[in-house]
């Protein structure tokens, strides 16, 4: 998005004079809101950072955790909304592409790939083709690096038609003492290495900070997953040797952004030869090097620049190509040359201090309940529910992910509430982690609906038997120049702050994708995604989601009838209504020091959080996955209708297939932490129906393979 | 009304990279094929249609390869060859 | 102790679990070898590890085959030296034409990752050792091209081989998996390395490709 001209004025009075054609694309891209945040700031700062065990929180390219006491944990999410309306395949593919050289610009080893998708509604030719090439695209591109796609979020709407959300997120590992330090000094030399530079890509980044347009799609990057991972393995050799002290991607900015941005972290300047760049067209305009956004480049800071030829060696080795583009030095200006001619002399500090704009955010009308028919057919209903894009399984998207690569897969897709990751170090140490996001409720409240992702999140690892440790969001939103929209912008970020806080979660890292509009200028729906980090002592006492059968069902939590914003009433409704879910922070964190203690000490065969459609999807997808039948009391769910006590989406619920010999153990371990416990029905091995009683009545009786062709819709679309 | 058979091409448009063209000359070059210059790749799609004429043939091919999406006008070109 | 080679080409990408596999299921000294550095008097045995080696451009398998290893592969073929490939491996054995057939794209057209089963027919060879005739392995397949076709599965059925139970891909005859030299030499598509700990297989699957690795273990030892 060009500067406005308050902004060109406020440069241009700092400098005294006028801004040269190559500074002025420099502080476009510096002072977007993808670089700057300029935006939401003020407002992040609210967010919970701090923790013991918290080696890195936001600020760099990704945050950092210690693990365990010998193990650093790197993680960083981010958007690649806008590029994947354009090309599906390449704006997807990309945006992983850059997670996985974030996470490489703390020195450690990427291990995983995380996705959190919002699509259209497949009716339309046109969603279909953007939904099945975007999870191409990160396929594609994931699997060339060999980084496994092991848990993910999938959401369709109409809202996302024509422009779909896509967050990935990337985790890796390293030692806490290799964490690179960021750190360079005067003198240091710049290498650039990798793809070389070209005029694809030109601007993405203030591409990323204004509404789509037609004319944008001069800035379509091909990404090159080979490339990607001789990098990788480069790196990763480097860091071995210890030979490097910064790594960075250019990323949004390109290399103008990537430089800028380390100098001012370090407090140095840099002078930077722009016709020392390995080019892919030898005629490209400097203004075009600083800021093209051509992928798979990342500049390398050596620690020791005596030890280059051994850098240099490896870059060989690999085949990759690399050039020394300047050095940093001590006086705190960024100097572009080129072909000895000045390009850019402006202070480091005015290219990363956008004059300060303050946004106003209007609060919408509050939302109204509306009932429902009262002749609901409730197994019916079952099934629509079940066959929903969002309910259904999502075989069809993470089949195409290698999600087992690495051998450390413990809990694939479709087999636990997250994916439960092994270290493979020789011990049995690992961590879960899942994604969550929920555009319903923060439509009907921003506030509790960011914070009822992060309880989401933080449940789904804890079942599993993990302990909860870190956080990161992705806030995606509509324009913050428009105060009706920037509200949701704003609400959902106090809600992670209020949840982050009182789940004692800290939030190592973030990104906010803003102007998220369609063609005439609407918002699409606003959502924040939420990754939530868990460490788990011993991989084989994992909680899976398959039960075993001829067992009880028992489940944790209270149920309410609670229906807003939920699935149900969007099938039956066609849209939500009235308040989300209460976000019921007391019991979410009681309920995930017992889920962990119920995985140590071994009390079950399954468990499930429950989540969009209520305990009936949470049953019906158990007994698919186990091949049981299953039998449900209503009442002893909730004392209210079977309707509710089915679909009902209150929050702080996990439901247990717990060993029969182990149950009176399970109930007083719930009644010691104060939680409720119900038993509500069993599993059943040799009667493939599912059946729901109420009062004495049988208010639902449903073959499994009927439960299961409901499932398996979403593969016939996509 | 008879049947044509035509070759619709789908590659990167020449402003876009083509990672697989540009590995395969690079590792041919290596091999001691020096005289390759350059390698695009592309997607080819064999029809049998059923047109007025050859003219009309591969003009309906174009109009099915842009309705239904088989290339990506944003990134891709796309060659129609009518063969014999 | 016996040393097994694990070749790696630009843009493999299972060399890890693989050596780990070798380390704590074979019980055996392992290393990671780049391509261009390999050679076969020095190995007791080679594994061709997964992955997507040159991004799969061209097609699977298609330019690692070019590179100068191929001639050291060859030459431990015919030297009687265990190699196992195992889906971009079984992908580059084909391509250098020391095992038959080819892999093809799959039938659906898309990449599928999942847990499959497969049954061995005629075990023989270090790798299946300890595998007995029809015995049936779970391990996961992770490929885009892995439909495997010859003009004539009736030679390749004679020999030591691999049935899909439930064909995921399109192979002829369900083939999943094909030997030469007695099951000196073997290629499969499932991978063994991500099934050899009983924690990587989630519950209604066994670690089906720990007998592999074991059995190569005791067959260096022991012959086979």
């Amino acid at each position: 998005m060009p500067l406005t001209s308050f902004e060109i004025e406020y440069a241009q009075k700092v400098l005294g004079r006028k801004l040269t054609k190559e500074e002025l694309i420099l502080l476009e891209a510096e002072w977007s809101e993808h670089c700057s945040y300029k935006s939401t700031k003020e407002h992040l700062k609210k967010l919970k950072t701090i923790a013991p065990w918290v080696l890195i929180g936001p600020g760099r390219d990704a945050g950092a955790i210690k693990l365990f006491e010998d193990v650093a944990l790197v993680a960083r999410i981010e958007s690649h909304n806008h590029p994947s309306a354009v090309d599906p395949y390449n704006g997807a593919a990309t945006g992983v592409g850059g997670i996985v050289r974030d996470v490489l610009s703390l020195g450690a080893k990427p291990i995983l790939l995380v996705d959190a998708l919002y699509m259209g509604s497949l009716k339309t030719r046109h969603s279909q083709w953007l939904a099945t090439n975007i999870v191409k695209g990160i396929g594609d591109y994931g699997n060339r690096l060999g980084i496994p796609t092991a848990t993910g979020l999938t959401w369709f709407s109409k809202s996302y038609e024509k422009q779909p959300l896509v967050n990935v997120a990337c985790i890796g590992l390293t030692k806490p003492e290799r964490i690179l330090s960021g750190k360079v000094k005067p003198g240091d030399p710049i290498v650039l290495l990798g793809n070389t530079t070209g005029r694809d890509g030109f601007l993405g980044s203030s591409f990323a900070s204004k509404p789509l347009d037609e004319k944008d799609i001069a800035a379509i990057q091909v990404g090159n997953p080979f490339i990607e991972k001789l990098i990788i393995d480069a790196l990763l050799d480097a860091f071995d040797k210890n030979l490097l002290s910064h790594v960075k991607d250019l990323g949004g900015g390109g290399l103008g952004t990537a430089i800028v941005e380390t100098a001012a972290q370090n407090k140095v300047g840099v002078t930077v030869y722009l016709d020392k760049v390995h080019l892919r067209e030898p005629d490209l305009e400097p203004f075009e090097i600083l800021a093209s956004e051509s992928q798979e480049r990342m500049i390398v800071i050596p620690k020791d620049s005596n030890r280059l030829n051994e850098l240099f060696k490896i870059f060989d080795k690999y085949e990759i190509e690399y050039s020394i583009i300047g050095h940093f030095s001590s006086e705190k200006r960024v100097k572009m040359f080129f072909k000895n001619r000045s390009v850019v002399d402006i202070p480091v500090e005015l290219a990363v201090s956008p004059p300060r704009i303050s946004r106003k955010v209007s609060a919408p009308v509050s939302s109204f309940e509306v009932p429902f028919p009262t002749d609901v057919d409730i197994e019916k209903t079952l099934i629509s529910v079940l066959s929903s894009p969002r309910v259904s399984l999502k075989k069809a998207v993470y089949e195409q992910y290698d999600w087992g690569v690495g051998g450390r897969t413990v809990l694939p897709p479709g087999y636990g509430d997250s994916a439960v990751i092994w270290l493979r170090d020789g011990s049995k140490r690992g961590f879960a982690v899942s994604v969550r996001g929920n555009p319903r409720y923060v439509k009907l409240d921003p506030f509790t609906g960011a914070a009822l992702s992060l309880g989401d999140a933080y449940r789904r690892v804890s079942a599993v038997g993990a302990a909860p440790l870190a956080a990161l969001d992705n806030i995606n939103s509509g324009n913050p120049e428009k105060p009706n929209q920037h509200y949701y912008t704003v609400k959902m970020i106090e809600g992670l702050a209020y949840a982050s806080e009182i789940l004692n979660l800290p939030i190592i890292g973030g990104n906010v994708s803003l102007y998220n509009e369609d063609e005439k200028g609407s918002m699409i729906d606003p959502v924040t995604s939420i990754m939530v980090i868990g460490k788990i002592e011993n991989i084989t006492k994992a909680l899976g989601v398959v039960p075993v059968g001829d067992s009880p069902l028992v489940l944790i939590g209270k149920t309410e009838p609670e229906l807003g914003g939920s699935e149900v009433q969007e099938v039956i409704l066609g849209d939500v209504y009235g308040r989300p879910p209460v976000f019921r922070a007391d019991t979410e964190k009681k309920l995930a020091s017992f889920a962990k203690k119920v995985s140590e000490k071994e009390l079950a065969y399954a468990a499930h959080s429950v989540s969009i459609g209520g305990i009936a999807v949470t049953v019906s997808k158990m007994a698919y996955w186990g091949n049981v039948g299953i039998t449900l009391n209503s009442l002893a769910i909730c004392e209210c209708s079977p309707f509710e006590a089915l679909f009902s989406e209150s929050q702080a619920r996990i439901l247990y297939e717990v060993k029969p010999e182990s149950l009176q153990e399970f109930l007083s371990l719930a009644q010691s932490y104060k939680l409720k416990a119900s038993v509500i029905g069993h599993t059943l091995r040799n009667e493939k129906t599912i059946r729901v009683q109420h009062n004495g009545k049988e208010v639902i009786r449903l073959d499994l393979s009927k439960v299961s062709e409901s499932l398996e819709a979403l593969e016939k679309t996509l | 009304m008879s049947i044509y058979k035509i070759l619709l091409i789908v590659s990167y448009k020449a402003s876009a990279r083509d990672p697989e063209g540009e590995t395969i000359a690079h590792e041919l070059k290596s091999l001691g094929y020096k005289e390759v210059i350059k390698v695009r790749v592309g997607k080819a799609f064999f029809f049998d249609i059923e047109a007025k004429d050859k003219e009309e043939a591969s003009e309906k091919i174009k109009k099915i390869a842009f309705e239904t999406k088989l290339h990506n006008p944003n990134v891709h070109d796309i060659m129609v060859i009518s063969i014999v | 102790m016996s040393r097994v080679a694990i070749i790696k080409y630009p843009g493999t990408n299972c060399e890890e679990e693989t050596l780990y596999a070798i380390r704590n299921a074979s019980k055996l000294d392992g290393r990671i070898v780049w391509h261009s550095e390999f050679k076969m008097d020095e190995w007791d045995a080679i594994i061709l590890p997964g992955g997507f080696s040159y991004g799969d451009y061209g097609h699977a398998g298609l330019i690692a085959s070019w590179s100068k290893a191929s001639n050291e592969i060859e030459k431990a073929f015919e030297n009687d030296i265990p190699i196992l490939g195992i889906c971009n491996g079984f992908q580059i054995l084909t391509e250098i034409g020391i095992l038959p057939g080819n892999l093809l794209y799959n039938e659906s057209a898309k990449f599928i990752a999942r847990w499959i089963r497969v049954k061995v027919h005629n075990p023989k060879g270090p790798w299946l050792s300890l595998i007995e005739e029809g015995a049936v392995l779970s391990m996961p397949i992770a490929h885009a091209e892995g439909r495997y076709f010859t003009d004539s599965p009736e030679n390749v059925i004679k020999k030591p081989w691999m049935e899909y139970i439930e064909n995921p891909n399109g192979s002829i005859r369900s083939i999943a998996g094909v030997a030469e030299k007695d099951g000196i030499v073997l290629g499969l598509m499932p991978h063994p390395e991500r099934a050899s700990f009983p924690w990587q297989s989630p519950r209604g699957f066994e670690p089906g490709g720990r007998k592999i690795f074991e059995g190569l273990g005791v067959s260096l030892k022991r012959g086979w």
